[in-house]
């Protein structure tokens, strides 16, 4: 039959999951860091301290105890006062930040459940002022100042990296964090697989020849489409069962005080929500199941009846995979940040979706070639697979910088928070990830030569692999963590299981039919690919 | 080379040869023109005429002669700008993003699109330039040192980078195109015989030679412009897009815009070479090389991109919903139902419904339905430019202001003025250029030439030769389930073919045969009969087509020195050289040595 | 120095890339090959290597992005920075993204040209240039190689003459040149 992957590389892949799932739980299990100070800077001596913890009576005896913590923290020069703020209260700090001079308008997410406004008083007559200058010098350039800015800080600023470095915290009993990460993972490798499915569609729609070689790696790597679906429907069910709050359009309360959301509910709310996912995922479950089964009719029966079936069925798929393709991402991805739109917003995920899934299979490609299981493909066949790449780099970069030039450019609140965020507390993952999304492929594949030498492709290809993950991080995290984010075990242990169970779902897809489609009328023209 | 798969319909149709390549293409450059187009070049100048009467009109009097006011500050000025990018957007996308694609399918039409693109653009350009009121300081768009100091232009602003783009789409554009025609004129400089012809042709062909260095550079060269031009293509109506997109006018401002005016110029652009070409093929009798595959190939084109805006325009509409901003919403609700409704409706008619027809394999394969749609399609783009530009702004935040456009004559004037224009340099292009690329067309006779593909006349045989590699069990299967649709057209060229073929066999006489004395007196009674020349007063006899350099020593030596001599040839004479030099049997005859060489003669 | 050339006419691309193939093959030089159209594969028969133009192309690309960042930063920043649209204009980074299309349009346009001019001075093909193809019928329907005896020092005329006549030619000829 198929390609049977060997045991050893088996045993990496399931290694891969093991190390995952552990680095995931250590993870869980040594996450502290739960409550997020801010300083105010017209104000050196007062902290703010605020939490989004799901369920606060949950932590209702760890919070006495980390209070008096609190109280003690910076020793005996001090008191510490700490008056708790109003449940719900909105925070300015929650969901968007709003510019000066526009009116404030209500958060994009609910506002913190937790609120302390901690005073700071000396007990001796110490510099007074010169803390207050200090303080207000280093808000002024926003948080990362406070991270390095402990050596001569103000008490406040003190007291903020204590919490910052987790060294006053409550443990996470929300898994916000799990749930947010699962999310990601869930649409990056569904949108590796739907990008390789819709890859197959266009091959055939278009009568193209070139890549009839690798239709059936195309056909298991979006065959592993499944894995994808599941994890997000784990997140949809707990989300709609209230086990997680990722979707503000889905908690009663916020909508109840939400004016902007109570407009969109005729769109966004969970009945309506369930019928479109499940028009998605039976659309692309049933295409790709059918597609499988045809194409292994064809090897069987020959002619180019079924070939033509295959050809208008694609067709008919890439219609409805355009509309659905735009929706889902609002529906999954947008629809986090509720109050904000962007009509290129699918179109933009889209692409990222479809350049994932060709570096997906040049990788698997490439690894079959390497095992000398498809000699059939020869370097120009991977050349073409590593154009594709280059190209949807571009278009990817386009549509990025299309989106974000226009609301940078007109700068209109309702829009620009998005970035503002992105701005103020993703900077360094936000731009590096573009950078290295943009740049890399842009310049080192320019050449033909370094399209055509493997270890250059799977090293820069993992390397925007990776990238397009943290474009997914950074559509998801700051709608779901705020600026209250971190990167750590459990985010790389969720990625590293992730990725290991997705890749033996492709591999058992391609050790289920022939690697070749021996009756595709365009195999001998695929077979002599050449430029 | 290798064998097409079996089942891909051969793109070019009927027996054809590489020479009967050059021959179709050139021939309307070689013949006279026909009737027709003298009338539709007079129709058109007068319309450009009247045109450029308008624009000076217009430059006159002042701005106000287009029907503008205070609300509507861009109207059909900007729509026609628009209008006309957008239809310059087909040329290149063929040529480049197909060359990079390998569709053989677009050397039928990339020639021709590129001319169109390149007209387009001009028209285009000229209305942001009428537009500044003061055309004579058009110049100052760039960044030129000045005497007012520093006054540079202003990098932030999206006119300017319309500036930018516009211009470097036109030169590349062009340059793009003049090096695909460079080894076409040089085909065409080798073949005219009018000296005046002879040398235009030798100046526009820059003496191209066609070595193997130069064409390794070419493919080189192309294929680098079509990597640089793809992306071009993308920029210039995203930046057109800016133009409206950066601003904060609600139904202008959305992020969508770029891609959505990309598709819809690649969208509009198609269609127009779908009117343009539907014409060429029939007048020129190009039918052989633009048949019904390559309509139906554009018009699938036209059908995607056709439902890439209708996507986006119901993304748009939907958004404006979504969003929960009072101001967007009413821009939509306003365009749908507002005053200018009957330009939304047209747009969504023409733009979205009509292309979805196309699904249907006989309408996308019909030619008159193809054409209708094609100018259809044109009609409902330039609605759609005139709804995001109108609609958008008739009705601002005042209601006081709210105003509704009417065009005035002059508007009208320049609008059908620069169609006139278009029109002229078009048919001026379709006389003097090669409206398809000779070069290309034949590196792909033998992989898509039906004669080839299907093995009778010059391709008979040819991959029974050459295939790698054996053929398939089921491939005669797949060979009688052709499409039905192409076989008319097959037929049609292939009866073209044969009345030609008969024409030439049926007077050829046997070939003769001389002994050594036989030979001698044939050749005295030729001269005879030619009159003797000398190699003092020789012509250069390589010019008549069919004679090379071999012959032309084979025939001095006989003593045929000058062009008087051989325009007195007669079929019996050339059947006597013909045995004697061992030349290729009614050659002479088919090449008309007689009639060229009286021609040459003449103009000596 | 004269120099004597043959030069041997076919009228298929496949002909005259076998043909290319027998001459290689008996150790003979092919000096040029003359064709209405590129013929696909004869290149590394007969030795031609592949252009750089592709090089140059992103050569003249650098500089044009170079200088049209030099250029704008010093218009735009340096000598008459604007306020627009309340964007800090006294940086050029900050206020980059508005500035991304005209770098982009100028990168292309530098390249663009910058290459096809190379391309036009490489070939010798400019404005009134004589054509120098050997037989006018090479744009047409014939194929031409061309054996310069200068590059084949082992050869005779003769040698070369009767190595054509093995192929399928359809016309034979032999030059002297200047």
């Amino acid at each position: 039959m198929g390609f049977q992957i060997s045991d050893k590389a088996k045993k990496v892949f399931f290694g891969l999951i093991g190390v995952g799932l552990v680095l995931l739980v250590a993870g869980l299990f040594t996450q502290t860091k739960f409550l997020f100070p801010h300083l105010d800077e017209d104000h050196p001596n007062d902290l703010e301290v605020v939490s989004y913890a799901e369920d606060l009576d949950d932590y209702s005896e760890d919070l006495v105890a980390l209070k008096e913590e609190v109280k003690n923290a910076l020793g005996d020069g001090y008191i510490i006062t700490i008056s708790e703020g109003e449940h719900g209260h909105e925070a300015h700090k929650g969901g968007e930040h709003v510019e000066e001079g526009h009116e404030a308008k209500p958060s994009t997410h609910h506002g913190p459940r937790l609120l302390w406004n901690i005073h700071i008083s000396k007990t001796s007559g110490a510099s007074h002022d010169e803390s207050a200058h200090d303080a207000g010098a280093h808000s002024e350039h926003g948080n990362s100042n406070i991270k390095h800015g402990h050596h001569d800080a103000s008490p406040a600023a003190l007291l903020a990296g204590m919490f910052e470095s987790g060294t006053l915290a409550l443990p996470d009993h929300g898994f916000r964090r799990f749930w947010s990460n699962l999310l990601i993972n869930g649409f990056f490798f569904m949108g590796i697989a739907l990008g390789a499915m819709f890859y197959i569609a266009l091959h055939y729609a278009t009568e193209s020849g070139w890549g009839v070689v690798l239709l059936r790696i195309f056909e298991s790597v979006a065959g592993a489409i499944p894995f994808g679906m599941v994890l997000l429907l784990i997140v949809f069910i707990a989300a709609t069962l209230g086990f997680n709050s990722i979707y503000p359009w889905m908690d009663k309360d916020i909508v109840a005080h939400d004016a902007l959301i109570q407009g969109k509910t005729g769109y966004l709310n969970p009945t309506f929500f369930w019928i479109r996912i499940a028009c998605y995922f039976s659309l692309f479950f049933i295409f790709i199941n059918w597609l499988k089964k045809t194409s292994k009719r064809e090897d069987a029966e020959g002619g180019v009846d079924l070939h033509y079936k295959m050809y208008r069925k694609s067709a008919f798929f890439i219609v409805g995979f355009a509309v659905f393709s735009s929706t889902m991402s609002w529906d999954i991805i947008m629809s986090i940040d509720t109050h904000w739109f962007s009509t290129l917003f699918g179109w933009y995920t889209f692409s990222g979706m479809w350049l994932t899934g060709m570096i997906t299979i040049m990788m698997v490609t490439i690894y079959l070639k390497s095992k000398g299981a498809v000699e059939f493909v020869n370097e120009n066949h991977i050349h073409d697979v590593a154009k594709w790449v280059f190209a949807l780099s571009f278009l990817w970069s386009y549509l990025w910088f299309s989106q974000f030039m226009l609301i940078w450019y007109s700068n209109i609140p309702e829009e620009v928070t998005y970035f503002e965020y992105r701005f103020d507390s993703y900077k360094y993952v936000f731009f590096t990830m573009f950078v290295v999304n943009f740049i890399l492929p842009m310049v080192l594949f320019m050449s033909r030569d370094t399209k055509r030498s493997w270890p250059y492709l799977i090293t820069i290809s993992l390397i925007i692999f990776v990238g397009h993950w943290f474009d997914v991080f950074c559509m998801v995290m700051p709608g779901t963590l705020f600026e209250e984010w971190e990167f750590g075990m459990l985010e790389i242990g969720m990625f590293m299981a992730s990725l290991g169970g997705f890749v033996l779902l492709i591999f058992n897809g391609l050790s289920k039919a022939p690697l070749i489609q021996k009756n595709h009328p365009f195999l001998e023209e695929s077979k002599h690919h050449e430029f | 080379m290798h064998k097409e798969s079996d089942i891909r319909i051969p793109l070019i149709l009927g027996d054809k040869s590489y020479r009967d390549i050059t021959d179709d293409i050139i021939r309307p450059i070689e013949s006279k023109a026909p009737k027709g187009w003298y009338i539709l070049i007079s129709i058109a100048g007068i319309f450009a005429l009247w045109g450029v009467g308008c624009i000076v009109y217009l430059l006159g009097t002042g701005i106000g002669a287009w029907g503008l006011n205070k609300t509507v500050e861009w109207a059909w000025d900007i729509t026609n700008f628009v209008w006309w990018v957008g239809i310059g957007h087909a040329g290149t996308l063929i040529s480049a993003v197909l060359l990079l694609f390998r569709q053989k399918w677009r050397m039928a039409i990339n020639r021709a699109a590129e001319a169109m693109t390149i007209f387009a653009v001009m028209m285009a350009g000229m209305f942001p330039l009428i537009h500044m009121g003061r055309l004579w300081v058009g110049y100052w768009v760039f960044p030129l040192p000045n005497q007012y100091g520093s006054m540079w232009v202003n990098f932030n602003s999206p006119l300017l980078w319309d500036v930018f783009a516009i211009s470097t789409y036109f030169s590349v554009g062009l340059v793009f195109w003049y090096i695909g025609l460079i080894p076409d004129f040089a085909t065409i400089r080798d073949r005219v015989t009018k000296p005046v012809a002879k040398k235009a042709y030798s100046i526009l062909s820059f003496g191209w030679t066609g070595g193997a260095k130069a064409w390794n550079r070419f493919e080189v060269v192309s294929l680098v412009l079509a990597g640089l031009a793809t992306p071009l293509v993308f920029s210039v109506h995203s930046i057109v897009s800016f133009d409206f997109a950066t601003s904060v006018i609600p139904g202008w401002h959305t992020t969508i815009f770029p891609p959505y005016f990309v598709a819809g110029a690649v969208f509009s652009g198609f269609a127009m070479v779908q009117t343009l070409m539907l014409i060429l093929r029939k007048a020129f009798k190009l039918e052989a090389y633009l048949h019904v595959k390559h309509v139906e190939y554009m018009n699938i084109v036209i059908m995607a991109t056709g439902s890439i805006v209708g996507v986006a325009y119901i993304t748009e509409l939907f958004i404006s919903w979504y969003s929960g901003v009072e101001y967007e919403a009413y821009a939509f609700l306003n365009r749908a139902t507002g005053p200018y409704w009957w330009a939304y409706a047209s747009m969504m008619t023409c733009n979205v419904l009509s292309p979805q027809l196309m699904w249907v394999k006989k309408l996308r394969t019909s030619l008159t339905f193809t054409f209708i749609l094609a100018i259809i399609v044109n009609i409902g783009m330039w609605f759609e430019r005139f709804v995001i530009i109108v609609t958008s702004i008739h009705r601002d935040y005042l209601p006081s202001a709210w105003s509704y456009f009417h065009p005035t004559w002059v508007d009208i004037g320049i609008y059908a003025g620069t169609i006139g224009i278009f029109t002229v340099l078009y048919l001026l292009f379709a006389r003097y250029f090669p409206t398809m690329p000779i070069a290309e067309l034949k590196t792909i006779l033998k992989s898509s030439g039906q004669n080839f593909k299907e093995g009778f006349g010059n391709g008979a045989g040819y991959w029974e030769k050459h295939a790698h590699h054996g053929h398939d069990e089921h491939q005669a299967e797949i060979i009688t389930e052709k499409p039905k649709t192409v076989e008319a057209n097959i037929e049609e060229v292939v009866v073209e073919e044969n009345l030609v073929e008969e024409n030439t066999t049926e007077d050829q006489p046997d070939k003769l045969v001389f002994t050594k004395e036989e030979a001698e007196v044939a050749k005295n009674s030729l001269l005879e009969r030619l009159g003797v020349g000398s190699a003092d007063n020789k012509d250069d006899l390589k010019v008549i087509n069919g004679v090379g350099p071999v012959l032309e020593s084979k025939l001095n030596d006989m003593g045929i020195f000058t062009y008087l001599q051989v325009s007195k040839m007669t079929i019996e004479d050339y059947n006597v050289l013909d045995a004697l030099t061992g030349s290729f049997p009614g050659r002479a005859e088919r090449d008309d040595w007689a009639g060229q060489a009286s021609k040459l003669n003449e103009n000596k | 120095m004269a120099d004597k050339v043959i030069y041997a006419m076919y009228d298929d691309d496949d002909t005259t890339k076998d043909a290319a193939q027998h001459f290689v093959d008996k150790g003979v030089h092919v000096s040029e090959v003359y064709s209405p159209f590129p013929i696909h594969g004869i290149d590394p028969i007969i030795g031609v290597e592949q252009s750089r133009l592709g090089i140059v192309a992103f050569m003249f690309g650098l500089t044009g992005l170079a200088v049209a960042m030099i250029g704008i930063r010093y218009m735009n920043i340096i000598d008459w920075p604007m306020n627009i649209g309340g964007k800090p204009n006294f940086d050029f980074f900050h206020n980059m993204p508005s500035f991304v299309p005209v770098m982009f349009e100028f990168t292309v346009l530098i390249a663009a040209h910058g290459m096809a001019f190379t391309y036009l001075l490489r070939n010798k093909t400019l404005p009134g240039m004589p054509a120098r193809n050997p037989d006018p019928r090479t744009t047409d329907d014939r194929f031409v190689i061309e054996l310069r005896l200068e590059d084949n020092h082992n050869f005779s005329v003769d040698d070369l003459l009767s190595m054509a006549k093995q192929t399928n030619i359809v016309e034979l000829e032999e030059k002297t040149i200047k």
